[in-house]
C-alpha cells in the first residue's frame, strides 16, 4: 500500500520535499495513489460544504432544484435570514456572541486558576485525576440534560442568559482545565522561582512572568472554548425554553424549518452558511494553533 | 511540544518540576485555593445533576399524567421497566452499531489513513488537507447535520446525483444507520487524524528504516512497528471518540428523527423523546444514568489499559 511504502523516506531531509520527489524522473506509482487517495478524501470532504454554498444562493422556490451548480442565484434567502419580521437569526447572532464570551471568559479565568494548581501540585493519583477530568469532558451532555432542566426550572433560570451560560461553562471547564494543566505543565518552573528569588509574590510571579508565557496558550484554549460554545446546540435548545431573546444562534437555525427532519431549504442554508464563515476564517487564520492545543490537550469539542 | 507523550501525559509523571519544591512555599490549603472556583461550578452544574439524576432515576417523575401530581419513588421501577422495553433495547444495539461504526472503525481508521498518508508530504499538500478535514469538524454540529440532510434525503441532491447514473437510493430510508454513520464521520474524523499526526511525527524514522533494512514488508511494518508504537494514542483516542460517540444527538436527531420508524433511535435519542416529548422525565433520566454509566465503564477500560502499559 502506498501509505507504508513512503514511510521511510522521511529519514533524509531532502525527500521530505515532496516536490523533489515528484519531479524525479520515473513516475512514482505509490506517490501518485497517495495523492489520488488524499484527493478522494479532500472530495469527500468538500462537498457537503459545496453544496451549502450552492443551496444558500439558490431561489428559495427552486429548494428541490438538484442542479449540481450554481443556477438560479439569489441574495433574497440571506435578505430572509436577516429580515427581523420572520425569525430572530440576527438578534441570534448577538446572542451566541454574548454567551460565547461570557462562557470563554469565565471558564478562561477559573480554568487558569484551576490548570496552574494542578500542573504546580505533586500527589500520587494525580495522572488518575487529569484522566477523569479529561473523560467529564467527554460526558455525554444529553445525559445531563434532564438534571439541569429540572434544576433550572426550580431556579427560574430557563430562558435567561445566566440558564445558559453557566452550564456550558461547567461543560467547557474540563477541557480547559486540561489542556492548560498540560502547558502549565511545560512551563520552567525555574523562571518563577527565580522571580520569587528576586522578591515577588506568588501572585507577582505569576501575573508578571507565568502568564505573559502562558499566553499562546490561553490564546489557543479560548478559542477551543468560544468554538465549543458558538456550536452548542442541545443544552440551549432545551434551556432557552422558547424565549428568543436570549436563544442563541444554533438555535435559531433549527428554527427555520418547520422542525427537525424536513428538508433544510435554502434559507437553512443561507443562515447556515453565516455562522460557518467566521469559523473557516478562525480556522484559516489559527489552523495550527488549534491542532496543537487539540493535539497537547487530547480533546474534543 | 511533543504531542504523543501530551496526549498520554495523564498517566505519566508531571513534567518538569523540580521535587524539592512543594515543601517550601506556601501550605497546602492555599494550593488548593485556586482549585475551588472550578470545583464549585462543577460540583453544581456537573456532579450536582448527576447525582440529581440518581435521585430522579427512582421517582416515577413527569409533567404529565400520574407522575406530575405526585412525584414517588418507586425503586428500580424504571430499571425494570427499561430492561423489559424492547424500545430501550433495540436503542442499546443501534448505539453500539453507531459507536463501532462511525468512531471505532470510521473516525479511527479513517483519522489514522488520513495521518499516515499525510507523513512527509509538503507543507502545502498537509495544511490543505487538514483545513478542509478540521473545517468540517469545526462546523456547528447543527448546521453540519442539516448540510447532510440537503445531501442525503430522498430529494437530495446524492440521490438526484446518483439517480443520473441509475443509482437512486433514498439513503435516509433504506440505510438509515448507514447514512448518520456516514456524516458522524465526516464530522468526527478530523480529532483522530490530528492525534494521529502528532503520534506518527514522535516516531523516530530510523525505527522503520531498520526494520525495512531487515526486510519487513509495508504491512508487517505498519503492524508490527509503527501501531505498536503508537499504541498509547490509539487508545486515548479511541477512549475519547468513544465518549463523544456514544453521546452524539443532534446530527442523528436532525437526519432521521431517529425514524423511519425507529430504525435509527439511539439512546440519547430515546431518552430525549421520553423525556421532553412524552414528559417522563423519570424514566428518562434513569436511561441517562444509565448511558453515564456505560460511558464510565468505557473510560475505565481505556484507562485501564493506558494502566498496564504504564508498567
Amino acid at each position: 500500500m502506498a501509505t507504508t511504502v513512503d514511510v521511510g523516506k522521511k529519514a533524509a531531509p531532502a525527500s521530505v520535499n515532496p516536490s523533489v520527489t515528484r519531479t524525479k524522473p520515473g513516475f512514482n506509482w505509490g506517490n501518485a495513489g497517495t495523492m489520488a487517495v488524499l484527493a478522494v478524501i479532500i472530495i469527500w470532504c468538500l462537498l457537503p460544504f459545496y453544496w451549502m454554498l450552492v443551496m444558500a444562493f439558490r431561489d428559495n422556490n427552486f429548494t428541490y432544484d438538484n442542479t449540481p451548480w450554481f443556477v438560479h442565484t439569489t441574495w433574497s434567502n440571506f435578505s430572509y435570514a436577516f429580515s427581523t419580521i420572520n425569525n430572530h437569526f440576527g438578534r441570534s447572532l448577538i446572542n451566541s456572541l454574548i454567551i460565547g464570551t461570557c462562557v470563554t471568559a469565565l471558564a478562561m479565568i477559573i480554568g487558569v486558576f484551576a490548570g496552574y494548581a494542578l500542573a504546580r501540585l505533586a500527589f500520587r493519583g494525580k495522572g488518575l485525576v487529569l484522566a477523569a477530568i479529561l473523560a467529564a469532558s467527554m460526558f455525554p451532555g444529553v445525559a445531563l440534560l434532564t438534571p439541569i432542566f429540572q434544576l433550572f426550572t426550580s431556579f427560574g433560570w430557563l430562558g435567561t442568559y445566566q440558564g445558559l451560560i453557566l452550564p456550558q461553562i461547567s461543560f467547557s471547564l474540563p477541557l480547559a482545565v486540561y489542556t492548560l494543566t498540560s502547558f502549565f505543565a511545560d512551563m520552567p518552573w525555574e523562571l518563577e522561582q527565580a522571580a520569587r528569588v528576586d522578591g515577588a509574590t506568588p501572585g507577582q510571579a505569576f501575573r508578571l512572568v507565568i502568564l505573559p508565557l502562558a499566553a499562546p496558550a490561553l490564546f489557543t484554549t479560548s478559542i477551543l472554548v468560544f468554538l465549543a460554545s458558538w456550536n452548542e446546540y442541545l443544552l440551549s435548545s432545551v434551556l432557552y425554553n422558547g424565549n428568543d431573546n436570549v436563544a442563541p444562534s444554533t438555535v435559531a437555525i433549527a428554527k427555520f424549518t418547520a422542525g427537525p427532519h424536513v428538508v433544510a431549504n435554502t434559507q437553512t442554508m443561507a443562515a447556515g452558511l453565516v455562522v460557518t464563515v467566521p469559523l473557516v476564517l478562525v480556522v484559516l487564520l489559527f489552523q495550527r494553533r488549534i491542532v496543537s492545543g487539540l493535539t497537547a490537550g487530547g480533546v474534543k469539542g | 511540544m511533543s504531542a504523543t507523550d501530551v496526549v498520554a501525559r495523564p498517566t505519566g509523571t508531571p513534567a518538569g518540576r523540580p521535587a524539592r519544591s512543594h515543601q517550601r512555599g506556601p501550605g497546602i490549603a492555599q494550593k488548593l485555593l485556586p482549585l475551588v472556583p472550578a470545583v464549585v461550578l462543577l460540583l453544581l452544574f456537573f456532579a450536582g445533576p448527576v447525582i440529581w439524576s440518581l435521585y430522579t432515576a427512582f421517582t416515577n417523575e413527569a409533567l404529565s399524567g400520574v407522575g406530575a401530581g405526585a412525584t414517588r419513588f418507586i425503586g428500580l421501577g424504571n430499571f425494570r421497566r427499561m430492561f423489559s422495553d424492547p424500545a430501550f433495547l433495540s436503542s442499546v444495539v443501534r448505539t453500539v452499531v453507531f459507536v463501532i461504526g462511525s468512531a471505532v472503525i470510521g473516525q479511527n481508521c479513517l483519522g489514522l489513513l488520513i495521518a499516515m498518508l499525510l507523513r512527509g508530504r509538503s507543507r502545502a499538500v498537509q495544511s490543505a488537507v487538514s483545513l478542509v478535514v478540521v473545517g468540517a469538524w469545526v462546523m456547528p454540529e447543527i448546521v453540519a447535520a442539516f448540510c447532510w440532510y440537503a445531501y442525503l434525503n430522498r430529494t437530495g441532491s446524492l440521490n438526484s446525483w446518483l439517480g443520473h447514473i441509475g443509482f437512486h437510493q433514498d439513503w435516509l430510508y433504506t440505510a438509515p444507520m448507514f447514512g448518520v454513520i456516514l456524516a458522524n464521520v465526516w464530522r468526527g474524523t478530523a480529532f483522530s487524524m490530528m492525534v494521529y499526526s502528532a503520534a506518527l511525527s514522535d516516531i523516530s524514522p530510523d525505527v522503520e528504516e531498520a526494520a525495512s533494512i531487515d526486510g519487513a514488508s509495508g504491512w508487517k511494518r505498519l503492524w508490527l512497528v509503527t501501531l505498536p508504537m503508537i499504541r498509547r494514542s490509539i487508545m486515548t483516542n479511541l477512549m475519547l471518540i468513544t465518549l463523544q460517540t456514544l453521546a452524539v444527538f443532534t446530527t442523528i436527531y436532525v437526519l432521521t428523527g431517529g425514524g423511519p420508524g425507529t430504525k435509527s433511535q439511539t439512546t440519547p435519542i430515546y431518552m430525549y423523546e421520553q423525556a421532553f416529548k412524552f414528559y417522563n422525565l423519570g424514566y428518562g433520566t434513569a436511561m441517562a444514568l444509565i448511558l453515564l454509566i456505560v460511558g464510565a465503564l468505557f473510560s475505565l477500560v481505556y484507562l485501564r489499559f493506558l494502566n498496564v502499559d504504564e508498567k
